[in-house]
């Protein structure tokens, strides 16, 4: 504690003298000149941005009823928007340190997704409140400014009007005002001058006060965004512990439902079959045909079951041969299209995640699409890899609790990824995936 | 049940499978019907080292083994066609592919097989099997040809197949000959031939006269 203590006790005078000479040099720094055309800048955006806001407002909410009132409020949202961008400019003309604009929720397709994105985004509302908060700001800003601008340097060019005034009146000036002139002059000029790092250093501060509430209002938040990051690794840290229990209840189901029943029907019909050899010879044969068949289907029913919880094609080689083999099984004609390289490999959890998305979508459409037509496609974006199942049935599928679609969400969501289906009544039913290939470095 | 033109002279064969249970009943099942199991091995390499070694007529060889419990069978046994070309292989899995047939098949030239485990537990289809493809033959299994057979365009011309030469195609892709697709659909070897003629026309295939060449016809069309 005390060695850190002792230099900060030591460097305070410097930092003071450093403070100090900071304020006595300011009208040199750039910064301040810029600092203050970007109030003035800023006065102007503030009333023209506010005014158009408030018109848009204004007009669209009584016209709200006739629903194109919604486009124009849509305008005054999409406005302060613009206004967003042209602040952050202007702060970075200011101080060149960049900021990190927030960033808006996208525009789905249909009216609806749009509509959602202009008027429930957040982050477009706090464009709008900075739009409001920032019109009387800027005015309190622009005044101040102004007001000690204008003393310093009117108050600075004392000598100059009293040179004029006395060359205007001559000998009209009573003597005591020019006795006493020269000595009034030089104080006025000395305050002006001692004003003028007053004048470039409110400046500077009031931009700063300025891009604090630029910050706060218009930027990223990383604390938000840790706090988001944090509740969502949470849920897909729990989806995907009820995914892994799920499959192995589905596991111990599946073995104690099939192959376990039909092994004890197997040793049931040999030992029934070793009572009856010496002396049934052919009804033994006959319950030794039976055991035979027990143990075929015990087989194909543990095959199965291996498929679908560790498919081992994909293992061996990789993603899209097992899509492949995947389509290959499906009742309804299937093209697998994939723009990824051959023998390319993503982490295997990754390539699960796809390649189980792709099965259970296909095994839905098999059951309820009355599809005639079925596409698998299969792609990088960059860090992310997408898989899509289209097929042209009768659509109208969802995601409902419990059901097979919201065990894939949770298995994509496990992942950090994302799944939405488009599945209009009529068809065609679009199934979209997308899993980070990183998923522990994802943002 | 067999197939007489199948080359019927004792068979020695090289197998190649990790685990014993299996290994050694593999050994019983094929030496009590008229092989002679020359070399047991349980891992890629010695197995392509037994095939260098003893040229047997036909290995056995399944597809997961040691180290890494994947393909390596599958892989030794197209490592040890290319060291000892044709020399017949039949690779048993708990799973079938249809791209793991289509590699094996890719190196041409015949006697090659691809089937289920389970389907050593029908003796004589097994043992019928394991002739035709020392013999030079092709045995597909079912399931891959259930794989290749399904439709996968609108237009397919294997949808104006009638049921029953669907039957005779799926047959024919498992590499019978005609007498064998004859008696496994309990039809005469006349009818047959019929079957086959009129399938090579509505698929447009070049017809053939061995069965493994009929087979990889079949799969140049199902397999696209």
């Amino acid at each position: 504690m005390m060695s850190a203590l002792k230099p900060s006790l030591a460097t305070r005078p410097d930092r003071t003298n450093a403070l100090l000479r900071e304020f006595v040099l300011s009208p040199l720094e750039p910064a301040s000149w810029r600092a203050a055309a970007a109030i003035v800048l800023g006065f102007f955006i503030g009333t023209i941005s506010f005014a158009l806001l408030a018109a848009c407002f204004s007009a669209g909410g009584s016209l709200l009823i006739v629903l194109v009132g919604f486009a124009i409020v849509g305008l005054g949202v999409e406005l302060c928007r613009a206004v967003a961008r042209i602040e952050l400019w202007r702060m970075q003309y200011v101080d060149p340190r960049p900021l990190r604009p927030h960033t808006y929720r996208q525009y789905g397709r249909g009216l609806r997704a749009m509509a959602e994105a202009e008027f429930m985004d957040e982050n477009r509302w706090r464009d709008v409140i900075y739009v409001l908060v920032s019109f009387p700001l800027s005015i309190l800003e622009f005044v101040l400014a102004v007001v000690i601008w204008a003393m310093s340097v009117g108050l600075m060019l004392t000598p100059v009007i009293f040179y004029v005034v006395q060359r205007a009146l001559g000998d009209r000036i009573p003597a005591q005002v020019v006795h006493a002139a020269p000595f009034a002059v030089a104080v006025a000029f000395v305050a002006g001058m001692a004003l003028l790092p007053v004048a470039a250093s409110l400046s500077h501060g009031l931009i700063k006060l300025h891009r604090a509430v630029v910050e706060g209002l218009l930027c990223a938040n990383e604390r938000a965004e840790l706090r988001q990051r944090v509740e969502n690794l949470r849920e897909s840290r729990s989806a995907m512990l009820q995914v892994e229990a799920s499959e192995l209840r589905r596991i111990e189901r599946d073995l104690h439902d099939g192959a376990q029943q039909r092994l004890v029907m197997l040793a049931i019909d040999l030992s029934l079959a070793s009572d009856r050899v010496d002396n049934d010879p052919a009804g033994a044969k006959a319950l030794m045909n039976d055991a035979r068949e027990q143990a075929r289907q015990a087989l194909a029913e543990l095959r199965e079951l291996v498929r679908g919880a560790a498919p081992a094609i994909l293992l061996d080689r990789g993603l899209v041969a097992a899509l492949g083999s995947v389509a290959g099984r499906c009742p309804i004609p299937t093209v697998v299209e994939s723009t990824l390289q051959a023998g390319e490999r993503q982490p295997h959890a990754v390539e699960r995640a796809a390649y189980f998305v792709v099965a259970e979508a296909l095994t839905n459409v098999a059951k309820h699409a009355t599809a005639t037509r079925c596409e698998v496609r299969c792609r990088l974006e960059r860090d992310r890899l997408v898989v899509e199942v289209w097929d042209d049935g009768k659509g109208g599928a969802a995601v409902t609790d419990g059901g097979g679609l919201a065990g894939l969400r949770d298995r994509v969501e496990a992942l950090d990824g994302l799944l939405r289906i488009e599945s209009p009544a009529g068809g065609p039913t679009l199934l979209h995936a997308e899993l980070p290939t990183l998923p522990e470095t994802a943002p | 049940m067999h197939d007489p033109f199948v080359d019927r002279r004792p068979i020695r064969v090289v197998i190649a499978e990790d685990s014993a249970l299996i290994r050694e009943g593999l050994t019983r099942l094929i030496e009590e019907n008229g092989g002679s199991v020359v070399a047991k091995v349980g891992d890629a390499p010695s197995f392509v080292a037994a095939v260098l070694e003893h040229r047997p007529d036909v290995s056995v060889v399944d597809v997961r083994m040691p180290p890494t419990q994947r393909d390596e069978g599958l892989r030794a046994a197209i490592e040890a066609r290319r060291l000892v070309p044709g020399t017949p292989v039949l690779v048993l899995s708990q799973y079938v592919e249809r791209q793991y047939a289509t590699e094996l098949l890719a190196g041409g030239a015949g006697g090659v097989g691809y089937l289920l485990k389970d389907r050593v537990a029908d003796i004589a289809e097994f043992m019928d099997a394991l002739h035709r493809v020392a013999a030079g033959g092709t045995a597909l299994d079912p399931d891959v040809v259930a794989q290749l057979m399904v439709l996968r365009r609108r237009d397919d011309r294997l949808a104006t197949l009638t049921p029953r030469e669907r039957e005779v195609l799926a047959a024919m892709a498992e590499g019978r000959t005609n007498l064998g697709i004859a008696k496994a659909l309990g039809i005469t070897e006349g009818a047959t031939e019929k079957h086959i003629s009129s399938i090579f026309s509505k698929l447009d295939l070049a017809e053939s006269e061995t069965a493994h060449r009929r087979v990889l016809a079949v799969l140049a069309y199902l397999g696209d």
